[in-house]
């Protein structure tokens, strides 16, 4: 899924086989939201190639991959949270219709 | 330009009493109010709509010693969910998702239309067909139909491999991914294409389809194999497999017009074909906001309240006058007079009192289910999705 294409300073570009925008954009959003972050970036080169070129550059303190992997655990948990808290949302939306 | 916009709606400054959700929110964050306007809401301007952008960047207001970044802890205090509309007949549901990004909304809606699995009709093996209508299009209108039935309770077919292109492989298909149902019609009227008594005349409708626990009934030309039959599974006993709805009409048969068919339903995502996407659609808006950037009063308020008479039945008036002074209704306005209030925006006269404004973290979600599982359930699927997804992604990424 993920081979390194390129090194520079702190800037690496991954390649993500078999993703699109859902996770490409996702990704990109957890990631510029993070201080160690200075870039972050998707491109699909070819529409037709389920492909994304994620480029992530680091203010240094962190490795872009650690970045990058920090970023996905960081989504992760941000799905865990949304769907414990729907849970309960609608639990409790069940008990107010009942009522 | 979106600068100007903001900070002259907000030093014009409306009174304590009428401060809107956010003038409250500038009061907590650090930034200076026009770039906590820009930041966080959506100025709809009467011919265009500015300060469009998401700024999702940590560093976006650095200069201003503002930390944009946001972590995990940071994104649970700020989400927030709220039901607004569960409609079981409709297999619709509306709700509220407040605080995460454009992109994480997104996500789920992509996921949603193309990536959670169902079962639908993939293979039509026909024994007779009659009718007018030619075998493939017969089959791809039969592959439309939501057959109801839990996909959790089946395997998908391999993905495809590189010796076999783009096809996927013949799995040995048996009661663990296919489910069968067979379809037999036939026309007994006299009225060789008139009439229509009853269903029986002609009409083949999806109640037609019968369900074959039991498994296909020509294996030999199938190649389909079931070792044990799918009613002795508990899960099925409860709920045995159907169409979702009884009444789509199939074909039209004339008399002495004759369909017998066998049909064999596979798991798979909307990715690879409409017809197994699990919602009829699933979508999201903004949440608008109207404000009053003045104090409205006295007759000036009556003629605000004048400005949305003949609304449509139901449809609040986005303002009330309480004590003679108007202000904004309780919630977001109805979807009905959002133009309205857009159009009043412009207005010579009205410009510097009204605004309309949308939310930039506030999504409105919709989720049509195709009626194959209620909607809370496909939801809660594809965070599953997404959050495998990220940890498939983590997981590699630790290893290497």
């Amino acid at each position: 899924m993920v081979t390194s294409a390129e090194e520079a300073d702190n800037t690496v570009t991954f390649l993500l086989q078999d993703e699109d925008h859902t996770m490409g954009a996702s990704l990109v959003d957890v990631l510029n939201r993070s201080s160690n972050v200075v870039f972050a970036g998707y491109t699909i080169p070819h529409p037709s190639e389920r492909k994304v070129q994620l480029c992530v550059q680091t203010n240094g303190e962190v490795s872009p991959k650690d970045a990058v992997l920090a970023a996905a655990e960081t989504l992760a948990k941000m799905c865990d949270s949304t769907k414990k808290l729907f849970r309960s949302r609608f639990e409790e939306f069940g008990n107010t219709m009942q009522e | 330009m979106g600068k100007r916009k903001g900070s002259k709606g907000e030093k014009d400054g409306a009174p304590p009493s009428a401060m809107s959700q956010l003038d409250r929110d500038f009061a907590v964050s650090g930034l200076p109010d026009y770039l906590e306007a820009q930041r966080t809401r959506v100025f709809c301007g009467s011919e265009s709509n500015t300060s469009a952008k998401y700024f999702g960047s940590a560093h976006t207001y650095s200069t201003k010693g503002f930390d944009n970044s946001q972590t995990w802890k940071e994104f649970e205090r700020g989400l927030d969910i709220r039901i607004r509309r569960v409609d079981e007949a409709d297999n619709t549901m509306e709700f509220d998702l407040v605080g995460v990004s454009p992109s994480f909304a997104n996500a789920l809606r992509r996921i949603l239309i193309s990536e959670v699995p169902t079962m639908a009709i993939e293979h039509v093996f026909f024994l007779n067909n009659t009718s007018t209508i030619p075998d493939e299009i017969l089959a791809h209108r039969l592959g439309l139909i939501p057959i109801a039935a839990d996909p959790t309770l089946f395997k998908s077919r391999s993905p495809p491999s590189q010796e076999s292109g783009n096809e996927h492989q013949e799995d040995d298909r048996d009661q663990r991914n296919t489910i069968v149902l067979r379809l037999q019609a036939r026309c007994s009227g006299r009225n060789p294409g008139g009439k229509h008594e009853g269903n029986e005349y002609g009409k083949v409708k999806s109640k037609d389809l019968k369900w074959l626990p039991g498994g296909s009934e020509i294996p030999e030309e199938t190649g389909v194999r079931f070792t044990v039959s799918q009613d002795t599974l508990e899960e099925f006993e409860r709920a045995p497999v159907r169409p979702v709805h009884d009444d789509i009409l199939i074909a039209k048969l004339s008399s002495g017009q004759e369909i017998e068919l066998e049909a064999h339903c596979t798991k798979g995502t909307g990715a690879e074909h409409a017809k197994w996407s699990p919602v009829a659609t699933a979508w999201y808006r903004l949440c608008p906001e109207v404000v009053l950037l003045r104090e409205v009063k006295g007759e000036k308020a009556e003629e605000l309240l004048a400005k949305f008479e003949g609304l449509p039945k139901g449809v609040e008036c986005p303002f009330e006058v309480v004590g003679g002074v108007a202000r904004p209704r309780e919630g977001p306005p109805d979807l009905m007079c959002l133009e309205r209030i857009r159009a009043l925006s412009g207005e010579e006269e009205w410009k510097d009192y009204v605004q309309l404004r949308k939310i930039k973290d506030h999504f409105i979600f919709t989720v049509e289910s195709s009626g194959v599982l209620p909607p809370q359930d496909l939801l809660c699927t594809a965070i599953d999705i997404l959050a495998s997804k990220a940890g498939g992604l983590a997981a590699k990424l630790a290893e290497a």
